[in-house]
């Protein structure tokens, strides 16, 4: 399994991705990628209809590494160490784009950029990930991508 | 000085609009344009400037906090300066769009700047929050309106202010006929940068058909942009009434009704309402985004209904996490449904819809909101305004200050009333639908628009010998009458997907396609070879 586009972003699915990411890939369907949320009825019926139309699935680790994963597909992963599951599951994707990761209630977060908040524990899985496949941050496509672990190191996370 | 003053007010107010009520949507260049001509005395500068600027603004919109080009400050240094400028109309136009169209995009590096601010006092809030201090958090989101506003007023302000002594007459003064002509026709071609972004942003692909309704409806039956708006509205709501017939989607059941007894008074809900009316994302920051405007909005609804001061804390602290949405379709939808949840004794969930709802919405809000609705609005405004007219920018103002009120009053009190059935009828697709209409349509205008916005013609000619009874005869012939001929309107057609090309398939930053079309129109009409249209036949 090689090509799949993976961002992490903890929003899911918005303009940034639908209008922004999915036409810049060429990417056919979404696939959002995460436990909780694949078990959360709501969630279910509410993503695809945010995705302007694109195909798109909402399912856990487990189930996702069962389809196939090829170059038309956009994973959204939910955190790091969604993203590093999808990867010690077999998934070779070119690149993993850290998107948005929102602060969450009750954690002690810092901002490695601006949308981007990090916990001690997610240093660790971003950590692990990179050393699997490159590990970026582009927010949009006309951004440049920069090496996400070099700013793990900036923050002393 | 005075005028000086009188914009950068004026500025300021179009960025407190922008961030707060959306009253006229002040910060679209074709309104903060039209309104500074006002203020400087020139009207009519104001509104071709800003109805430009709007134009090569179109698909241009900002995500989730992504920096794009300030044309409101553009629009209003564009004019002001212009307005200084020496010569006639066609020369302060050009002066303004010279000066206009940098400015925005070099205004945008201090767009972080103020955001930056706004996220260092959030934590201030945080601090407020835990005291259960409401008075200090209102404060707080008050105040993060100065950055946002401090980064586009004092660039105005000093703008203006450069504009209003007799320099820039001097330095415009010696401008060449040339560049005049270069810049007028660079000014025209500019709406296809806004097109091409938007047909970028939109699938293209799947329903490029309709761009052809619109086109033909434009360029052979002569519709007005009105009659092609409609055309489209019929066309869309023929999409959607067909798509019903689709099976339904599985709506998850709504959990156990329990009998609520109501707690809150009608006027603790429109003191909410209003809060987040007039102040929604005044204090968004890159952090916790509209996370503070949306506890601001809700602490009338807490106080009232946790009287133990712990509660009211936790109350605040749950509804100052992260919180991103469309404030226009999609933002009042959860605040009205938190408001019954936590009404209804059920905090958690009060918290869970709300992360749950925020994406999908605001995906589908951008889509109507930004994309489509405001963009054929502002469009038909904005091509009214180019010929002078003042309807231009009034239509607009009016086409978002009404519905957009209304829609969000409606939002509120629905999402109150159903409370936990909201969930399942978002599910049941009706605002799916909606979008889906809205790309219809804009398909549809955009087909129209093309070619009755984006001006060019050729005035080259070529030399045609013929033979006329026997005698050669020289003739010189117009090679836009043979362009006529083969499909109307084909260079603002050429144009229009040339520009496509550059942003979609060779995805060039949109600020160099902007480069790339201003270079090459002011070279192209400098040379004299196209025009906006046609010289008058001598």
């Amino acid at each position: 399994m090689a090509g799949a586009h993976v961002r992490i972003d903890n929003r899911l699915i918005h303009g940034q991705v639908t209008v922004a990411w999915t036409r810049r890939l060429g990417v056919r369907r979404l696939l959002v990628c995460n436990d909780d949320v694949a078990a959360d009825e709501l969630q279910q019926v509410l993503l695809p209809q945010a995705a302007r139309g694109l195909p798109t699935a909402v399912l856990s680790v487990a189930a996702a590494l069962t389809v196939p994963l090829d170059g038309d597909v956009m994973i959204i992963a939910k955190d790091p160490g969604d993203a590093f599951r999808l990867v010690e599951g077999g998934l070779r994707p070119e690149v993993v784009n850290v998107g948005n990761v929102a602060p969450r209630p009750g954690t002690a977060y810092t901002m490695v950029t601006r949308s981007i908040a990090v916990t001690a524990d997610e240093a660790g899985a971003y950590r692990k990930l990179a050393a699997g496949v490159p590990l970026v941050t582009q927010l949009m496509p006309q951004d440049k991508p920069a090496d996400f672990v070099p700013l793990l190191d900036r923050k002393g996370l | 000085m005075l005028v000086a003053l009188a914009l950068t007010v004026w500025a300021i107010y179009c960025t407190y609009d922008g961030l707060g009520p959306f009253l006229v949507y002040a910060q679209r260049p074709l309104i903060a344009g039209s309104v500074a001509g006002l203020i400087t005395g020139n009207p009519l500068l104001g509104l071709l400037i800003g109805a430009t600027l709007e134009l090569a603004a179109l698909g241009v919109y900002t995500y989730g906090g992504a920096t794009i080009p300030d044309y409101q400050t553009g629009a209003i240094v564009g004019t002001a300066l212009a307005a200084g400028a020496a010569g006639g109309t066609s020369a302060q136009v050009a002066v303004g769009i010279g000066v206009g169209l940098p400015a925005a995009i070099l205004l945008s590096a201090l767009d972080p700047v103020g955001k930056m601010v706004t996220t260092a006092l959030v934590h201030r809030a945080d601090a407020y929050a835990a005291d259960g201090n409401a008075r200090g958090l209102a404060r707080i989101h008050w105040i993060s309106l100065v950055p946002w506003v401090a980064v586009r007023a004092i660039p105005t302000f000093l703008a203006a202010l450069a504009a209003s002594g007799g320099l820039v007459k001097d330095i415009t003064a010696s401008i060449p006929a040339g560049f005049v002509q270069g810049m007028t026709l660079a000014g025209s071609l500019l709406p296809a940068v806004g097109f091409a972004l938007l047909l970028g942003m939109m699938e293209l692909s799947r329903y490029w058909y309709l761009l052809l309704i619109g086109f033909v409806g434009f360029a052979y039956l002569k519709l007005p942009v009105l009659g092609i708006a409609l055309v489209g509205v019929a066309v869309a709501m023929l999409f959607v009434t067909l798509k019903r017939d689709e099976p339904a989607i599985a709506v998850p059941e709504p959990a156990e009704e329990t009998a609520i007894d109501p707690r809150l008074t009608k006027q603790d809900l429109r003191r909410v309402f209003r809060r987040y009316f007039w102040s929604s994302q005044i204090s968004w920051n890159y952090e916790r985004m509209q996370a503070l405007g949306f506890a601001y909005s809700m602490e009338p609804v807490l106080r009232r209904l946790y009287p133990e001061k712990a509660d009211y804390v936790a109350g605040l602290q749950r509804h100052l996490q992260f919180f991103n949405t469309s404030v226009l379709i999609g933002g009042p939808l959860i605040l009205g449904s938190s408001v019954a949840l936590e009404e209804a004794g059920t905090p958690k969930s009060a918290a869970s819809t709300k992360v749950a709802l925020m994406g999908p919405l605001a995906g589908i809000g951008d889509t109507v909101v930004f994309a489509l609705y405001n963009s054929i609005v502002f469009t038909m405004g904005a091509s009214w305004a180019l010929q002078g007219n003042w309807l231009g920018p009034a239509f607009a103002a009016v086409m978002v200050l009404v519905p957009y009120a209304l829609v969000r009053r409606w939002q509120f009190g629905f999402a109150y009333r159903e409370g936990k059935r909201l969930a399942g009828h978002l599910a049941a697709g009706a605002l799916a639908r909606v979008a889906q209409g809205a790309t219809v349509l804009g398909f549809v205008v955009l087909g129209g628009f093309i070619p009755s916005i984006v001006k060019v013609v050729t005035t080259l000619t070529y030399r045609q010998t013929t033979t006329v009874q026997g005698q050669p005869v020289t003739q010189s012939v117009a090679i836009q009458d043979r362009l006529d001929e083969l499909l109307p309107f084909l260079l603002p057609v050429l144009v229009t997907a040339g520009v496509y090309l550059l942003t979609a398939k060779a995805r060039l930053r949109p600020v160099w396609v902007i480069g790339i079309v201003v270079v090459a129109g002011v070279v192209l009409g400098w040379l004299g070879w196209f025009a906006p249209s046609a010289p008058a036949k001598s």
